[in-house]
């Protein structure tokens, strides 16, 4: 942390401080009386021993003796709780009796709750799809932008990867895995509305090339305004949201406003996150060294051949002792426009990266009446992450309002989230290098700065085309990604007759992004920027759901019915623009508007969409609380596909049985729920291209081919200079750019789920088991094809099959003894992918050599190479198979199939880069006002790949590598794990091998947090309600295997790639509510 | 009460029955379906869109105006340079030959696929035309030769890289074209289908065309010459040469002879003119690809297929690919005596010493390298860059060893002809990488001279091919005008001859070809075109194992470089094109 950035923590700390001081010092002490009395369980008046009774809002408190009495001192005008594990708490207040007798009753704990489900609420206790209920209080303080990052680890079923991105970025989303070819991220239903994650176009695209961020809902959604969170994860659960649930369902619920009177709440939050991914990279001595020994095992005399450094050496070969390493002292030649040399060398590492910085602060206001309520939230969120100028800030604010009319008939209701966010993307080097690949591998040896004070940059022989990674980001700090963010729905609730409540709401879905991007002149080392530019890019993201349903219980004795039919359409629209100019005469932030360029100007965009219209229902049953059924079905009309195969059917069934309900078990005590479910159902996936279905041709002036990485660069468009006047507006055609497929038709996934929920010991112990086995079938694939169809040959179709299958399992136990509260829950799940159909013609895109396919194997599965140590002597050498390139210190690779020659042949299965399997384990304890929770996540059977070794450990003459390159076999160092230095590679180490996939299990302490409570004899002195100060540390450490040849050259196993740093957070925060 | 209740549910019948599957219905923006493009001027603009495949050129699948990628490193002619053997791989592999297999490199496979795109985009053209008559459309003829001359030329390189492509017709349905196999045809009769579509344009195209860009009769006869040529050297399964078809020679004779008594053509004056802005379609230039700047794309449909050939001086920056390679300096020695090259000692010893340039400075190179003493080949000075020699005939643009990006690994040359100089109206520059909207020929005129001297040769006619060698050597001796230092003293000590029967060789067919063979590889190193050359004289696997055993006692790189004879005169079909048709539809390369 800088001077700077620890100046910039303190001033937030200590406004924070002083604030909590002053309602502290204002406290005062008031009057007690002594108050008696006795606790017994409602229904056979048993005394209950050990039981707690609290003054309400302090740690004054005490428990029940053997015979249920209980004796302190409380206030005046106290409120009592009286609480017993197993039982429903109860709270009166004490009013002038000095003794209070009271009966608990027997609780289900949260089996009361009400979860929302499909277009509609269910007790939990009735629930029989597979629904896991998301814990919000463990959640809502955990410092990140997103709740989607939060939720990692905590709900068995749910896999996410974090990208670390300032944005809170989502990676991976995958509920129960992978279930289809493409897209697997799952389907949001925020507040009714459907949504999804979506690729946005930042404005540095528009400018260097396709770059398109995931913006995932939940990002653009302040944490503390969610109320609830259902994760919907198996077929017969989500198939009522049929058409596009094939990924499962998350549904989100955001607060209202409660009866009472209006209350206002106050949280704040600061956070200091600090990156702990530091390679150790060569300093300019060592990288001199490294470079010398590379010469001498290619037998290249490294005096001659290095343009920055002379060598005392003495020997050759295998008896080669390096004596010094002498650099020159200007890099490109002389000091007349030469750079000086660096030693012991730049820390790109500390230049490019920064202590990050996040706040976050909320005010809520919100009451309600029994005719009306409202909620009123304003967010702020500013993180400032630890890349520097990697700056995303986001204004939120919240209205969820209700009003009952008319004799409580009718009710108009409304939620709207509007949200704005900024964000610096970041930028890349004119090459196209990372920012995070220049901070470990920039040349250590280059300046920052010249001697003149301008930015330094490659310059003369031994360098890269790199550019100086901190002049990247400073000249790009100015370009912002912005987007306006219109979320809500608007509904009316009719309830004519008891128990039909009709409803209709509309919904609306709405991104509007203005990105722009500045590229201005530049020189720095022999690396020129020559034209100067302004990027636009605007896109209206336009979405709405209209949502009809009509909801109607029925008893009859002990059948209970709930009937629902609904309707919905949505339309989606996405239109484009983009607009870009070169040629401004200043460079001045404000100068660069698209009407002050006066060279080039190129402009662009599109505009595209699709329709869904459904119709749907379902039925409840319960007989006698006993036995559970419900029935869905649902049909699904598609734009995306032709008219002959528009609609789909998704049907599903569920089935239930309350075991505990039964007289056999009703006497057993111990067993407090006992609940067998089991469910079929059908679900689809319409993912793909708006257009997929059509045979199309663009006129495609001069479009760029964003198929790789130099589409910035590389044209595929139809314009052509047929006259030769070497200028000017050219002719130009159509291209075709696809072929139509009016079959094309819905992808369905058939799931079968099992499940158990268990609660034992009134219960204090408790969990649940799932298990489930689904196949998805037509799998919708846009497969590569034989080159010789040209272009414009790709089609989509119904190609492939997949299967899956898998488990989660939860399983808790909570108690208390006296103050003492305390539970450990844990949670574990697994699937297994595998892929069981695909067309012949593209089964080689995926993993495989011909010989083996990824027919039966998971989509994640790696394909490659076995590595059998180095070569030690040339007898070894000799002896071995035939093996291009093979040599003494170099990498033996296996010869699987016993062939005698080492080629594609000898590949064979490594393993999956998703886990196997995935497991959490929370602990939560608190003493009267203090409140600890751990949690720890971990995942297993996973390989990654170790991306950062062959950079860290190879020597690249014009980059900078790791120190571990001095731990490379030589002569006299054949226990290496590393083969020996060399500037060729003549072996192809690169190759795909275990050499770079390593086992990727970890476990991590994700979040450690400390809260206290302020007592309420403090509080209420501050005419508060409620105030609670919490210390938090987030990433804390993580235990993986880092040994021998499986040890990992990443610092993280999470981030093995040189991606956007995870980084581990500090947070001290507070809420308040009055 | 009741009434609300009407209202609601009326409204949500309404709801119900207003959303029909009319709803569902979807018409797409901004494309335009097939159906709409059989206009004439839709048609017009299809023949353009397979025009413009020419000049959508990149450095890495689409590298074909200037290939050396595919002909110049694979070849004697350079190295791959760039930052290390890593940098770009997959011409590392090729370069190296040893680790190329039918999986192992994406660009073999992007080749493939690029070339198709192309012919793809010529058979969309020809399949309307087919459809239409003359009163509708009364260019029809000539579009549909023009469309053929362009898929000719596309199936001209798919035939020297895969030697047995696929021959994708446009009277096959295009998503039938998955079908056809690679050996429907002969390699001797796919030759012939390449013939017959210049022969179609040879017949129907102007002699000149009013609009440059466009295929003409005589870009059309010259491209048959060099069809014929290659076709000439018949070769077995095994990539040997077994024959030279004489029938085959006289016609290249008389195709070249048409192309020289056309009168349209001559060779430019100073061979620069070839290499410089300002020279687009000269007299010398028989087809080229057209490229273009401030054309309303995003970057200029310039050429970038060298645009990571550009050197670390100041004014450039990147990515230093494409390193003449030592023997090719070599190979510009002149006898001192003759001015003829050195056919047999030229790799004797290194030109200037510059195998130990390592330890000399700049300043120290000028004073201490003997400039004067050997005599040279003044297209040396037109092709590779060498430290204290000016750069790009900028007399005060001199290049020093700072401009080479990793000499340790790749040396001391850079490459010029394909580049433009920083201060050229056709330099653009795009970030780390560079262009040019200076035009790159298909063919040339001295190719053409160079095409008939061979055909002559291989005829027994060595002596009609002498003065089209020397009418190449004497232009290149009047070059010297613009190869000056800023003193205006030449560049280097150039003496170069005309050969002169019994005076400075004795003219047979043996010495005849050598000399035809080293005019091919001084007149177009570094263009893309030696490999080739190589694979159809059948000494391929000769010359370039003998270059390895020279080069690798400098450079470790090509410690395992090796070319396996009958196998890597060709690439290989790549695995996933097998993979992805009907298994056994398409036959690998013998060797692969």
């Amino acid at each position: 942390m800088t001077m700077k950035e620890l100046f910039k923590f303190k001033i937030w700390f200590g406004t924070i401080s002083i604030a909590i001081f002053l309602m502290m010092s204002s406290s005062i002490q008031a009057q007690d009386i002594t108050i008696t009395g006795k606790v017994t369980e409602a229904s056979t008046n048993v005394p209950l021993p050990g039981s707690s009774v609290l003054e309400k809002g302090t740690t004054n408190g005490t428990l029940t003796d053997a015979a249920g009495y209980y004796s302190f001192k409380v206030k005046k005008d106290a409120i009592l709780v009286f609480s017993f594990i197993g039982y429903i708490t109860k709270e009166l207040p004490i009013r002038e009796s000095k003794t209070i007798d009271i009966a608990l009753d027997p609780s289900s704990t949260s089996l009361d709750e009400v979860v929302v489900t499909g277009y509609g609420k269910e007790k939990k206790v009735d629930l029989i799809g597979s629904i896991s209920v998301v814990n919000i209080d463990n959640i809502v303080d955990v410092p990140k932008t997103s709740v989607m990052e939060t939720l990692q680890g905590r709900v068995p079923g749910l896999y996410t990867e974090t990208t670390g991105q300032p944005s809170g970025e989502s990676g991976t989303v995958l509920i129960r895995g992978l279930n289809t070819l493409g897209d697997n991220s799952p389907l949001y239903i925020i507040d009714g509305v459907p949504t999804t994650s979506y690729n946005v176009s930042s404005g540095r695209g528009t400018a260097t090339g396709s770059f398109t961020k995931n913006s995932n809902p939940l990002q653009f959604i302040d944490p503390n305004s969610i109320a609830s969170i259902q994760v919907l994860k198996d077929a017969s659960a989500s198939s009522i949201y049929g058409a596009r649930a094939s990924s499962g369902v998350i549904i989100i619920t955001t607060k209202e406003g409660q009866q009472g009177k209006v209350q206002v709440q106050f949280s704040t939050s600061g956070t200091m996150e600090v990156r702990d991914n530091n390679i150790s990279v060569c300093n300019t001595i060592q990288h001199g060294a490294a470079l010398w020994q590379a010469c001498i095992n290619d037998g290249i005399d490294p005096i001659s051949e290095s343009a920055l450094y002379s060598y005392q050496y003495t020997g050759t070969g295998a008896t080669a002792k390096l004596n010094k390493v002498i650099p020159v002292q200007w890099i490109g030649g002389s000091s007349d426009g030469g750079e000086q040399m660096q030693v012991p060398g730049t820390n790109w590492q500390s230049q490019v990266y920064r202590t990050g910085f996040m706040t976050n602060n909320n005010l809520s206001i919100s009451g309600g009446t029994d005719r009306s309520s409202a909620v009123l939230q304003i967010g702020y969120l500013k993180n400032q992450g630890v890349e520097r100028y990697s700056d995303y800030d986001r204004l939120d604010l919240r209205l969820n309002s209700s009003y009952k009319i008319i004799n409580n008939i009718l009710k108009i209701g409304e939620n709207l989230n509007i949200a704005h966010t900024t964000e610096t993307p970041e930028p890349l080097d004119l090459g196209g290098a990372s920012m995070e690949y220049l901070a470990y591998y920039e040349n250590p040896f280059m300046p920052i700065y010249t001697t003149s004070g301008d930015w330094a940059g490659p310059l003369g022989s031994g360098m890269s085309d790199r550019n100086n990674p901190l002049h990247m980001l400073y000249i790009h700090k100015d370009n912002k990604d912005n987007n306006l963010i219109l979320f809500g729905n608007v509904y009316v609730e009719l309830t004519p007759v008891r128990n039909l409540t009709l409803r209709s709401s509309f919904g609306v879905d709405y991104t509007a992004s203005n990105n722009s991007w500045i590229e201005q002149t530049y020189t720095e080392g022999f690396l020129h920027q020559t034209i100067n530019s302004l990027s636009e890019f605007n896109g209206l993201r336009f979405n709405w759901t209209w949502t009809n349903t009509a909801n109607y219980n029925l008893v009859l004795g002990k059948n209970s019915f709930n009937f629902l039919v609904g309707m919905e359409t949505i339309k989606e629209d996405y239109k484009t623009i983009t607009a870009s100019k070169q040629g401004f005469a200043l460079q001045t932030l404000n100068y660069f508007q698209l009407d002050a360029g006066t060279g080039n100007a190129t402009d662009g965009g599109n505009d595209i969409g699709y329709q869904l219209l459904s119709y749907f229902g379902k039925i409840n049953y319960n007989f006698a609380e006993k036995y559970l059924a419900s029935v869905t079905l649902r049909e699904d009309g598609s734009s995306r596909f032709g008219t002959n195969n528009e609609f789909g059917l998704f049907p599903a069934l569920n089935l239930g049985w309350r075991l505990n309900s039964e007289d056999f078990l009703k006497n057993i005590t111990a067993i407090s729920n006992l609940k067998l479910r089991a469910g079929v159902g059908e679900v689809g996936n319409q993912k793909i291209g708006d257009l997929a279905r059509f045979g199309l041709y663009a006129p495609n002036y001069g479009t760029m081919d964003f198929r790789s990485w130099y589409g910035a660069w590389r044209t595929i468009g139809s314009a052509y200079d047929i006259n030769g006047a070497n200028q000017g507006n050219l002719p130009s055609g159509y291209v075709a750019t696809q072929l139509e497929n009016e079959n094309l038709k819905w992808e369905t996934t058939d799931e079968i789920n099992v499940g158990v929920d268990f609660g034992l010991l009134r219960n204090k112990i408790f969990g649940s088991f799932d298990y489930f086995s689904r196949k998805s079938r037509n799998i919708l694939i846009e497969p590569p094809y034989a080159g010789v169809i040209g272009e414009g040959g790709s089609q989509w179709e119904n190609g492939a099959n997949i299967s899956n299958k898998g488990f989660e399992g939860v399983l808790g136990y909570r108690n208390k003894s006296g103050d003492f509260d305390y539970s450990i829950s844990g949670t574990i799940s697994s699937f297994s992918d595998k892929v069981t159909s695909l067309p012949t013609s593209v089964i080689d895109a995926y993993p495989g050599n011909g010989v083996q396919t990824i027919l039966g194997h998971s989509q994640s599965a790696i394909f490659g190479y076995v590595t059998d140590g180095l070569f030690q002597t040339q007898a070894e050498v000799d002896a071995a198979p035939d093996q291009p390139g093979k040599a003494v210190g170099r990498i033996r690779y296996k010869d699987l199939n016993g062939d005698g020659v080492i080629n594609n042949l000898d590949q064979t299965w490594l393993g999956t880069t998703l886990p196997k399997y995935e497991y959490g384990i929370s602990v939560d304890v608190s003493y009267k006002s203090f409140a600890l929770s751990l949690f720890f996540n971990g995942v297993g059977g996973k390989k990654i790949y170790d991306g950062t070794k062959w950079d860290q450990t190879r020597v690249y003459p014009s980059m900078n590598f790791g120190t571990a390159v001095f731990d490379a076999w030589t002569p006299t160092n054949t226990s290496a794990t590393l083969p020996a230095l060399s500037l060729s590679n003549n072996n192809n180490e690169d190759r795909p091998s275990d050499y770079f996939y390593v086992n990727g299990d970890y476990i991590k302490l994700r979040h450690a947090q400390l809260s206290y409570s302020i007592p309420s004899n403090i509080t209420k002195k501050l005419k508060l309600e409620q105030l609670r100060v919490y210390v938090m540390a987030d990433n804390v450490f993580w235990i993986y295997q880092n040994k021998g040849a499986n040890k990992m050259y990443a610092p993280d196993p999470e981030d093995p790639n040189e991606n956007y740093p995870l980084t581990r957070n500090f947070t001290v925060g507070l809420n308040v509510t009055f | 009460m009741k009434r609300i209740f009407y209202i609601f549910s009326i409204f949500i019948v309404i709801a119900i029955c207003s959303c029909k599957k009319s709803f569902l219905d979807y018409t797409p923006n901004g494309v335009v379906s097939s159906s709409d493009l059989n206009s004439p001027a839709a048609i017009d603009a299809l023949v353009i869109s397979a025009y413009a495949n020419l000049s959508n050129d990149f450095f890495l699948e689409q590298a074909f105006a200037i290939p050396w990628v595919f002909g110049s490193i694979r070849a004697d002619d350079a190295y791959k340079g760039g930052g290390g053997v890593t940098d770009n791989s997959d011409q590392h592999i090729m370069e190296t030959f040893y680790l190329l297999t039918p999986t192992s490199t994406g660009e073999v496979n992007g080749a493939w696929v690029a070339l198709y795109e192309n012919i793809g985009r010529t058979n969309e053209a020809l399949r309307r035309l087919n459809s239409t008559t003359e009163d509708q459309y009364p260019n029809k003829k000539e579009s549909q030769a023009e469309c053929r001359f362009l898929r000719a030329h596309w199936n001209f390189l798919l035939k020297i890289l895969f030697k047995h492509p696929v021959w994708a017709s446009d009277s096959i349905a295009k998503s039938n074209l998955n079908t056809i196999s690679n050996r429907v045809y002969t390699s001797d009769q796919y030759w012939d289908k390449i013939a017959d579509d210049f022969q179609f344009a040879i017949d129907n195209l102007p002699l000149v065309q009013t609009q440059v860009g466009r295929a003409s009769k005589v870009a059309a006869e010259a491209y048959l010459a060099k069809v014929r040529l290659y076709q000439a050297y018949e070769q077995d399964e095994s990539n040997n040469v077994t024959s030279i078809n004489a029938a085959k020679l006289q016609e290249v004779v008389n195709l070249c002879d048409s192309v020289i008594n056309s009168g349209t053509h001559h060779l430019n004056s100073d061979f620069a003119q070839n290499f410089l802005c300002g020279y687009d379609n000269t007299p010398e230039s028989v087809f080229a690809v057209q490229f273009s700047q401030n054309d309303g794309t995003l970057n200029g449909k310039i050429q970038l297929d060298c645009g990571v050939c550009y050197n670390m001086a100041t004014q450039y920056g990147c990515c230093d690919f494409l390193n003449p390679s030592y023997s090719m300096l070599n190979a510009f020695k002149t006898d001192p005596l003759t001015g003829l090259p050195m056919f047999n000692n030229y790799n004797d010893n290194f030109l200037y010493n510059i195998d130990t340039w390592a330890n000399v400075s700049d300043s120290a190179l000028i004073s201490s390298i003997d400039w004067k003493t050997p005599t040279v080949d003044p297209r040396m000075d037109h092709t590779i860059g060498i430290p204290t020699h000016p750069w790009k005939y900028d007399p005060n643009f001199i290049m020093t060893k700072g401009w080479r990006r990793v000499p340790e690994t790749y040396g001391y040359l850079t490459s010029m002809k394909s580049l433009e100089l920083y201060s050229s109206s056709c330099f653009v520059k795009l970030g780390p990488f560079m262009g040019t909207s200076r035009n790159a020929d298909i063919i040339r005129y001295d190719e053409v001279l160079l095409w008939k001297a061979e055909a002559e040769i291989e005829l027994g006619q060595q002596i009609s091919a002498l003065p089209l060698i020397n009418q190449i050597r004497a232009r290149a001796a009047n070059s010297e005008n613009m190869l000056k230092r800023a003193d205006n003293t030449p560049i280097s000590n150039y003496k170069i001859n005309e050969y002169v029967d019994g005076v400075n060789c004795t003219w047979t067919q043996a010495f005849a070809r050598q000399a035809l063979q080293w005019e091919d590889r001084l007149e177009f190193c570094t263009e893309g075109r030696r490999f080739f050359d190589l694979v159809r004289w059948g000494i391929a696997a000769e010359t370039l194992n003998a270059y390895f055993a020279k080069e690798v006692q400098k450079w470790p790189f090509l410690a395992d470089a090796h070319f396996t004879k009958n196998r890597d005169e060709y690439l290989p079909i790549p695995q996933i094109q097998i993979n992805f048709v009907k298994p056994g539809l398409y036959v690998q390369n013998n060797g692969w």
